[in-house]
């Protein structure tokens, strides 16, 4: 840290000390804090811990905290270990049978759990087995995903990590619901006397004790120990550390397991002092977290854990202070949230700071992306999109409502996808706020339709004006940092808009969401609960809701949407973002401004994002927060990238399985599978699909189609020009991430010898 | 009249390393200027601070106006253009698109027309304009990675030349072309400069394309100009042959380097010297005396050696041999294929064929960290120390359970560093650094030491002490020790044995005590093979 930093961290102590001497009242509330201070400080231990054994940046580090939480909870409760729902192929088949009438048909399914024995557990021994779990799953985390990540691409590991957060958290909402489950408390809660008779209860301060405790001997042993020694020069310069015979596979195994302790077991006793413990809170402390381990360096285990007590602190006593009555009011209540922006402001002024406009020689090209094809000619699309219209109208006139459901929400999801497709897969922009665009759109059609009575296209085009508007604010941030930085900057900014913006009462109406009235054009009433009276050639609908016609609205504006990815990748700028996505120095050295390319592909970004925030608001007939909070964006990233994120096809492949989806409407109504279950599905399968296949299913599908192409082309002989001519059809991927290929390997080039790209 | 590109009084520093330090030159309309010099010494950073890419002191004009200032992208606009040593090419557009990027860099509007009509023409002359310049017109669908690498290198030169430049900066444009692809491409830069009038910069270590094309050239060592002039001068100026072969101003005439030339420009076939015993009164005290060819026992045998990158093989069929105490050095010019040799050896790299044992042992394909148990140990070019650990913690990195063996190693050989165990290693002298990369590798007791590129960026008294260590501690320890080394006149003196590797062969091996005394042969491998 330079000495600026320094002086910052003195003014923050100085700060802290004078507030705790000047009330009671302000002593108080930077202890409202220090609980969770502690379990801020352990996930960003874990954090830190993980980056320095593999570089990944591991944003489900509090979504593991929160699951062996759960682990230690249902041990404590029942005795067992629950298991996390597996895909079972047999459900297949009897869902089939089921189809065809032989209900008593009944196939073995996987275990759902472990049970050692039942009954309550006592504290000790849970724990015991709770943290074995850890070990396992830090273990497993390991070998089965990050290891076989080495040397993919940074956005590769980020969707990874995101993936991992969905799923666990997708595992335990399946399992146990989202409202909390109560703990007992374990450490004693007596009140200790404070300096100034504070009272603060003892288990607040022994679990910052323990903390702390624990930073001194992770500590000690990566300051004395060969092992943490060999672990830090890892991080630092690997090559060397590998020429010296350590095996860097199991160092960074270590750390998983080392990281995935710590946070189970501060997930845990936390827990326990709360009392509680939700799928929600805890991985979202993922944000404070980041944040310290941003001001430490990804380094330093003391400056990670001061770091995360004190933005801990800074957010109890905004906490409290708006109890007060000087702080900002809306409408009589105070303002929400607004602790959310202390690790925000802390993460943007630390990147801001750091970043520099063009990345540097050295980490040049550490961006590989999967690739983007180039859409056919203007009427192979046109054609293709006709296509992709009558099959939709025709589905739509004919299917059950669940079905037509299914389609307009499959619609909606596409759009959202694009919007990612060009911010991450065109530019390589890593966006996950992408939902808080769409969100900005969606509360912003609300208030424009029912506030200031816009009509139809009007209130739309200004909502998606707003978050367009918002896109190019944001991309200001990215014109500074990039790549795993820029996610999570982005992160944190969903995360303090769905705090500050989306919970706060007066824009968001009461706990049911704002009301969104359908829209109408003159007579043309086609909301999805519109009455749905029609006639076409004689054929009369089903009469039910949702209305066909909305489903027909969401399609036209997909393919819109479509239209403007299709155009903008077919492009001059098209080919501009894939410039910048490829290399931005070389991209300046050619006299493009990769600020300017940056700024547009945010902007449209966000309209797209915006059009779908829209269109969301319509289908639902209102927009809650849940709909567009920060998890919303993450999985709408795992559910792009698995769909596959630089084509549009690959939006549409989203669209279809993302929730609600046709899919989704395909295994509920066939297998029965409720919704949880499928973010879940969504979740593993990102992870699979990220370390099988970086492209995602598109670009699988894609490569396997031309594969065949190929063969039935060498097949026909001697008129199989694409068999003879391979330099002018050349494989997609023939810029592969050279997935085993350790990095070190790369930096090895040193000798500008090679095909060095 | 202003020159079309002038920059002066250029410093560069990156923290607290000053890499360039007063430099000033010029470039004219229709010229060719060479800038070279050794690894290290900044003509990369030069090329970045000219062109907006490093922050720099001093002043860069274009026709006499100043553009220091001026963005990267902006000095594009006012018509210097350049291109990367490691091409940096956009491998997932084809030829067309990369130059299409460079022709027309877009506006703030553009995307309005490109959404509505995406197909609109743009620039298309100055690109197949580009395209026929450099003759790539038959591949300009092809994406990047489906060409060879020498075509490779051409796209990055029709890129930079898509956006019409009036001055062109060329980064090591031929550094892995074959000598032939070299000689062409000389060829196409003097056509280029004569169509065009453009003002070229190139930096290049192909002497014989830089002292064959360029009207001009300025030498650049350890971020300092120290000679400049026509090729004539340059070839004639002892402080370069110097600053190559690192050796003192006693470099032979350039009549001697000419006349090797000639004589080598038929081939690049194997020269094999005899092998001789070393040469009574040769400066060769410092082999070990007694021990014949027949007596050691081969610790490292590489065969029929292949490898590279992504399947591209950068180094071809290379053998060679490092028996027990014997030091054996690998020579060759930058882009030889020497450091890819060594990580190859070492795991670091996957072999594409050929095989590599060690006592014995086939080691080709294995991980490197369990090579390193196996007694390989490889001071990579980087230096293999951790530059955010202290020298102790540095040296507790070694797999050794007798910590106090480890340093007694250490400091018998460098008893500078007993004075340093605490110190971060970054805060150490460039030769302090290397001390500790090689007690490091020495710490192991390694069966096999290898040494990349030691002197790169230290002073050549620091080199002189250094150099003669690793002759000791063949000697003492009976280690096979594999050196690459520019320093081509120590190295000679201390090796017993010399390879030397060009453009990924091998082209020359023998005893170092025969080469010491031929040495226009070594030479014109390295100054380039070609008449002149």
């Amino acid at each position: 840290m330079p000495k600026r930093g320094q002086l910052l961290w003195a003014s923050v102590v100085v700060f802290y000390v004078a507030l705790y001497l000047s009330s009671r009242q302000s002593a108080d509330a930077l202890l409202f804090g220090i609980a969770s201070g502690a379990l801020v400080s352990a996930i960003a231990l874990g954090v830190v811990l993980t980056h320095k054994g593999s570089g990944v940046v591991n944003f489900a580090s509090g979504a593991l905290a929160m699951y062996i939480a759960y682990v230690y909870a249902d041990l404590r409760s029942s005795g067992r270990i629950f298991i996390p729902p597996l895909p079972n192929p047999l459900a297949l088949v009897e869902g089939v049978a089921h189809k065809a009438g032989a209900h008593g048909l009944k196939l073995p399914h996987w275990p759902t759990e472990v049970s050692l024995g039942g009954g309550h557990w006592g504290f000790l021994p849970a724990l015991l087995v709770a943290l074995a779990v850890a070990v396992l799953i830090g273990l497993l985390l390991h070998v089965l995903v990050f290891r076989p990540l080495r040397g993919a691409p940074p956005l590769a590991k980020v969707v990874a990590s995101v993936g991992l957060l969905v799923l666990t958290q997708g595992i335990v909402v399946d399992r146990f619901g989202t409202s909390p489950i109560a703990l007992r408390a374990v450490l004693p809660k007596r009140g200790v006397t404070l300096p100034r008779s504070l009272i603060v209860p003892e288990d607040q301060l022994l679990s910052v004790a323990i903390v702390l405790a624990l930073t001194l001997v992770l500590w000690a042993v990566y300051k004395f120990t060969q092992f943490g020694i060999a672990s830090r020069a890892n991080a630092d310069n690997e090559k060397s550390v590998v020429l010296l015979g350590h095996a860097p596979n199991r160092l960074a195994a270590a750390s998983w397991v080392l990281s995935t302790v710590l946070v189970g077991l501060m997930g845990i006793l936390v827990s326990t002092v709360n009392t509680s413990v939700d799928p929600n809170t805890v991985v979202l402390l993922i944000v404070p977290a980041l944040a310290a381990a941003l001001i430490g360096g990804f380094s330093s285990f003391g400056v990670t854990v001061a770091a995360g007590i004190a933005i801990s602190m800074g957010q109890g006593l905004i906490q409290r202070w708006s109890l007060d009555s000087w702080f900002p009011h809306l409408r009589g209540t105070p303002l929400p949230g607004i602790q959310q922006l202390v690790p925000v402001v802390v993460i943007v002024v630390v990147l801001f700071a750091r970043g520099s406009a063009l990345p540097s020689r050295a980490t040049v090209s550490a961006l590989r992306m999967p690739f983007a094809p180039k859409p056919g000619s203007a009427r192979a699309i046109s054609v293709k999109m006709a296509v992709v219209a009558a099959i939709g109208v025709v589905l739509l006139l004919t299917l059950h409502p669940d079905w037509r459901l299914g389609i307009a929400s499959s619609a909606v999801w596409a759009v959202l996808a694009m919007s990612l497709i060009v911010v991450t897969g065109f530019v390589g922009q890593v966006s996950l706020a992408q939902m808080s665009f769409a969100g900005a759109a969606g509360f912003a059609l609300s208030k424009v339709t029912l506030h200031q009575g816009l009509p139809f296209p009007l209130g739309p085009i200004v909502a998606i004006l707003i978050a367009t508007i918002l896109g190019v604010a944001v991309s200001g941030v990215a014109l500074r940092v990039r790549g795993v930085d820029l996610a999570i900057v982005t992160f944190a900014l969903a995360v303090a808009a769905e705090n500050i913006i989306f919970n706060n009462p007066s824009l968001a109406g009461n706990n049911f969401g704002a009301n969104v009235p359908p829209p109408r054009l003159g007579p043309a009433h086609f909301g999805p609960n519109d009455s749905t009276g029609w006639s076409l050639f004689g054929y009369h609908g089903d009469g039910k809701i949702p209305n066909p016609w909305f489903g027909v609205f969401c399609i036209i504006v997909a393919l819109l949407a479509a239209a403007v990815v299709l155009n903008f990748r077919r492009s001059h700028s098209g080919r501009l973002s894939l410039a910048v996505r490829s290399n931005e120095r070389a991209t300046a050295s050619a006299g493009v401004s990769v600020t300017r390319v940056k700024i547009v592909a945010f902007s449209i970004g966000a309209l797209l994002a915006g059009t779908g925030g829209v269109l969301s608001g319509y289908l639902n007939g209102s927009v809650t927060t849940d709909t567009f909070s920060s998890t919303a964006s993450l999985t709408l990233l795992v559910y792009a990238y698995l769909g596959g994120i630089a084509s549009v096809g690959g939006a549409f492949t989203t669209g279809i399985v993302s929730a609600g989806g046709l899919a989704a409407v395909a295994t509920t109504s066939w297998f029965h599978l409720n919704n949880s279950y499928l973010i879940l599905l969504g979740g593993v399968g990102v992870v699979i699909t990220v370390v099988l296949n970086p492209e995602g299913i598109a670009g699988e599908t894609r490569k396997n189609v031309k594969r065949l192409g190929r063969y039935l082309g060498r097949g026909r002989g001697a008129s199989g020009e694409i068999g003879s001519r391979p330099a002018s059809t050349p494989e997609p991927t023939a810029v592969p991430a050279p997935m085993h290929r350790s990095a070190d390997a790369m930096r090895g080039e040193a000798e500008p010898s090679g095909t060095t790209a | 009249m202003a020159p079309l590109l002038s920059a002066t009084a250029i410093g560069v520093r990156y923290g607290g390393v000053v890499a360039l330090r007063n430099v000033s030159l010029k470039v004219e309309a229709g010229s060719i200027v060479g800038l070279i010099g050794p690894n290290g010494a900044g003509k990369t950073t030069l090329l970045d601070a000219i062109t907006g890419f490093a922050r720099c002191s001093g002043r860069i004009e274009m026709d006499g106006s100043v553009i220091s200032d001026t963005v990267a992208h902006r000095r594009v606009h006012r018509g210097l253009s350049r291109t990367f040593q490691s091409l940096e090419l956009f491998e997932d557009l084809t030829v067309r698109d990369n130059l299409l990027v460079s022709a027309d860099p877009g506006r703030w509007w553009s995307i309005f027309v490109d959404v509505i009509r995406p197909g609109r023409r743009i620039a298309e002359d100055a690109v197949d304009e580009a395209l026929g310049l450099l003759g790539l017109a038959e591949c300009a669908d092809s994406l990047p990675p489906t060409l060879s690498h020498g075509q490779r290198k051409l796209v990055g030169v029709a890129r930079a030349m898509a956006s019409r430049p009036r001055a062109l900066l060329l980064d090591e444009p031929a550094a892995g072309l074959d000598s032939a692809e070299s000689t062409l491409f000389g060829e196409e830069l003097r056509r280029l400069v004569a169509a065009r009038d453009v003002g070229v910069l190139l930096v290049d270590h192909d002497m014989g394309l830089v002292l064959n094309v360029c009207d001009y050239i300025y030498v650049l060592n350890f971020g300092q100009v120290i000679a400049e002039g026509t090729p004539a001068s340059i070839r004639q100026d002892t402080d370069v042959v110097a600053a190559y072969l690192g050796e003192q101003a006693e470099g032979p005439d350039a009549g001697a380097i000419a006349a090797a030339r000639r004589g080598d420009a038929t081939g690049r076939q194997v020269v094999v010297t005899p092998a001789l015993e070393p040469v009574a009164g040769h400066p060769a005290s410092a082999r070990r005396p007694g021990l014949n060819e027949g007596s050691r026992k081969p610790a490292l045998v590489v065969q029929h050696l292949v490898t590279g990158y992504s399947g591209v093989p950068v180094v071809r069929d290379v053998s060679l041999s490092v028996s027990r105490g014997e030091v054996v050095a690998l020579f060759g010019p930058n882009g030889a294929g020497k450091t890819t040799t060594l990580l190859t050896i070492s795991g670091l790299v996957e072999p594409i064929s050929g095989s590599i044992e060690i006592e014995g042992q086939e080691c080709a394909g294995v991980a490197p960290h369990v090579l390193a148990r196996r007694g390989l140990a490889h001071v990579p070019e980087d230096r293999g120390i951790v530059p955010s650990l202290s020298v102790r913690e540095n040296l507790a990195l070694v797999r050794k359970h007798n910590r106090r063996q480890v340093l007694g190693v250490v400091t018998s050989y460098f008893p500078a560093l007993e004075g340093l165990l605490d110190r971060r290693a970054s805060t150490l002298s460039g030769g302090e650094q290397q001390m500790l990369a090689i007690a490091l590798a020495l710490a192991t007791s390694p069966k096999v030491l290898m040494v990349d590129e030691m002197s790169l960026g230290l002073a050549p008294v620091i080199v002189e002490r250094l150099l003669p260590i690793m002759r000791a501690i063949a000697n003492d320890t009976d280690t096979a020790v594999l050196l690459v080394e520019q320093h081509v006149h120590l190295a000679l003196e201390m090796s017993d044995r010399t390879y030397v590797l060009s453009h990924g062969e091998l082209v020359l091996e023998g005893q170092s005590a025969d080469l010491s005394s031929n040495r226009e042969l070594l030479e014109s491998s390295y100054l380039g093979t070609r008449a002149l």
